[in-house]
């Protein structure tokens, strides 16, 4: 019943198990095909009893769905990946219901070596100070908001060679200030635009509209990127990935060798 | 409490309230969520040599400071004048359905990723957020208007009618849409009065003087009206024009207030009620006074908004509400023990 954990039992080798997924689980391809079930705030309680699954797996909290698999007798499972070391966590709990705990535990080995090539591989470069920007008022610089330390996106940036400027907010996802941007003076801006489609033309405009923010380093020296691929927004097996996807923009000189 | 307002008395009560605007309104740049170092922004501005501190004080807390203090003294304004006109003590600028239209307005735009115009200074948000507020005030007062002038109950419930189709409306974008925009819907929900620089300022001051003039010139004839329509039809009032133009103001200045600042609730409902308590309820002071108030008020919130939970920010109407509400029961307590 989440993205990440329909990716991740497919990355355990138990894609033809899963009967559903939610509306928003888009990867792998496979999982565009199975039959839908709504999403996080409107559940298909009616297609989960047509479908009477033998294992419900949930992320988080959902009262809903749990009473309702409580009064069906359908077993629950209930993970919280949304950080790096509840990831390895969910994978080994999902292994084991799943009973695939060597394929779960060679899943966490391949992360844990990505991440750490991704960390090695920009070791050498200075640290990037960046602003990373979840939302904002449509064509306008208010209510930026932003991720905090806590945030899994924070996290990912760490190991891929930034600090995120807003890392001491202990809020996931606070709306930050401007004041404070300002003065922190990021070198990078990273806007997330997940899952949108985005014509060459458009990220020229939705770069152009930081300009007026011109007293930030990163706007000056051009250094605002547009990213829309939702995997930096999936706390799941593709973390590794996302981590080297981040660190491209950052340490654009160290893609040239890999 | 209310005495003969001689001219000494109004000047006494406009300067009292004048000078807390002012104070309010020279201290409030100097606070923020990051301390500037003032001789770097005195440095910059006569040496015209760029620096981050004079930025952020020119750039973002000034016109931050004056949209507050405008929106907020508009509010407050316009709530004064419709108390009278609708000659309900409940009434406030929202009643006329404009931040229903206004909302759904945003909702679109923000929902609406690659919608993307830009019209002068406005961005699609504040444009539609405009155009909503537009539809609603003139679709209300369409619905209104009779033979006899505009007909008060008819705009009160055509109002809250109106509120209520465009929560619908919203709610429908909002089970439409991706999730990730919900937030961003839900911020401009709150009201916020996050601005950058000067042009959305000098954009909403169209709106906002003529509404403000309109209103303003209403003070005599709102006495009167305090006492019923026929009383002031007596005394030469001309009673539908009057209503006209409160309209008229209010829905101006509102919709300006709501396109730059969304939905900023409770200073147009008590700031008013404040003002009569504090003064008396001789409309020719209300009005300014409720201006000064209404502005010094949303200043002092946004500065709360800004600073409190630095380097983050909080949404101003959650401050509003919070501040003003034990300030208004305060001062409702005070004064009947005095009676």
């Amino acid at each position: 019943m989440a993205p990440n954990i329909t990716e991740t039992i497919f990355a355990l080798g138990c894609g033809d198990c899963v009967v559903a997924a939610t509306d928003f689980c888009t990867y792998p391809a496979e999982a565009r095909a199975l039959p839908k079930v709504g999403g996080y705030f409107n559940p298909n309680l009616e297609r989960l009893t047509a479908l009477c699954p033998d294992l419900l797996i949930l992320q988080g909290k959902h009262e809903k769905v749990d009473a309702f698999c409580r009064a069906k007798g359908i077993p629950v499972l209930h993970v919280a990946m949304d950080s790096i070391s509840s990831i390895y966590r969910g994978i080994v709990d999902l292994g084991s219901a799943l009973h695939r705990p060597e394929r779960a535990e060679h899943l966490c080995t391949t992360i844990r070596h990505q991440l750490e090539a991704v960390q090695k591989e920009v070791a050498g470069y200075p640290r990037q100070k960046v602003f990373i920007c979840l939302g904002r008022a449509p064509s306008g610089m208010t209510n930026l908001y932003t991720a905090g330390g806590p945030s899994f996106i924070s996290e990912i940036l760490q190991i891929a060679g930034g600090d995120n400027i807003f890392a001491d907010v202990t809020q996931p996802y606070p709306e930050a200030s401007k004041e404070s941007l300002l003065k922190r003076a990021p070198e990078i801006i990273i806007e997330m635009r997940p899952g949108e489609d985005i014509s060459d033309l458009r990220r020229r405009q939705i770069i152009a509209e930081w300009d007026i923010l011109r007293g930030v380093p990163a706007v000056s020296n051009r250094r605002v990127y547009v990213l829309t691929e939702d995997l930096l927004l999936v706390p799941g097996p593709r973390v590794g990935v996302a981590a080297r996807f981040l660190a491209k923009p950052l340490h654009p000189e160290i893609q040239d060798g890999s | 409490m209310t005495a003969i307002l001689t001219p000494k008395r109004f000047a006494l009560l406009m300067t009292a309230y004048a000078l807390l605007a002012l104070v309010i309104f020279a201290v409030a740049p100097f606070f923020g969520s990051e301390s500037l170092a003032f001789n770097n922004v005195v440095d910059a501005l006569f040496s015209h040599r760029a620096h981050v501190d004079a930025d952020i004080f020119f750039y973002h807390r000034i016109p931050r400071v004056l949209l507050a203090f405008l929106v907020g003294g508009s509010l407050a304004v316009a709530g004064g004048a419709l108390q009278v006109v609708l000659r309900n003590p409940l009434a406030e600028p929202f009643i006329l359905g404009i931040a229903g239209g206004g909302a759904v307005g945003a909702v679109i735009a923000i929902s609406v990723p690659g919608l993307f115009i830009r019209a002068g200074p406005f961005s699609s948000v504040q444009l539609l957020t405009l155009l909503g507020c537009i539809i609603c005030i003139g679709g209300i007062y369409w619905l209104a208007r009779s033979p006899l002038g505009i007909s008060m109950t008819t705009i009160l419930l055509a109002g809250v009618t109106i509120n209520i189709l465009c929560g619908a409306a919203i709610l429908l974008v909002r089970y439409l849409v991706s999730p990730h925009l919900l937030v961003a819907m839900d911020r401009w929900m709150m009201g916020g009065l996050d601005v950058v620089g000067y042009r959305e300022l000098s954009a909403l001051l169209p709106l906002l003087l003529p509404g403000l003039a309109l209103l303003f010139m209403q003070g005599h004839a709102l006495n009167q009206l305090a006492f019923g329509e026929e009383m002031a039809v007596g005394h030469g009032v001309n009673v539908a024009s009057v209503q006209k133009q409160v309209f008229l103001g209010t829905g101006l200045a509102t919709a300006g207030a709501v396109s730059l600042a969304g939905p900023i609730g409770f200073v147009g409902l008590i700031i008013p009620h404040a003002v009569r308590r504090l003064s008396g309820v001789d409309h020719r002071v209300v009005l300014p006074a409720s201006f000064c108030l209404g502005g010094a008020f949303l200043t002092v919130c946004d500065l709360v908004a800004r600073t409190v939970v630095a380097p983050t920010e909080m949404p101003v109407g959650i401050i509003t509400a919070l501040v003003g509400g034990p300030v208004f029961l305060r001062i409702l307590l005070k004064r009947g023990k005095v009676r």
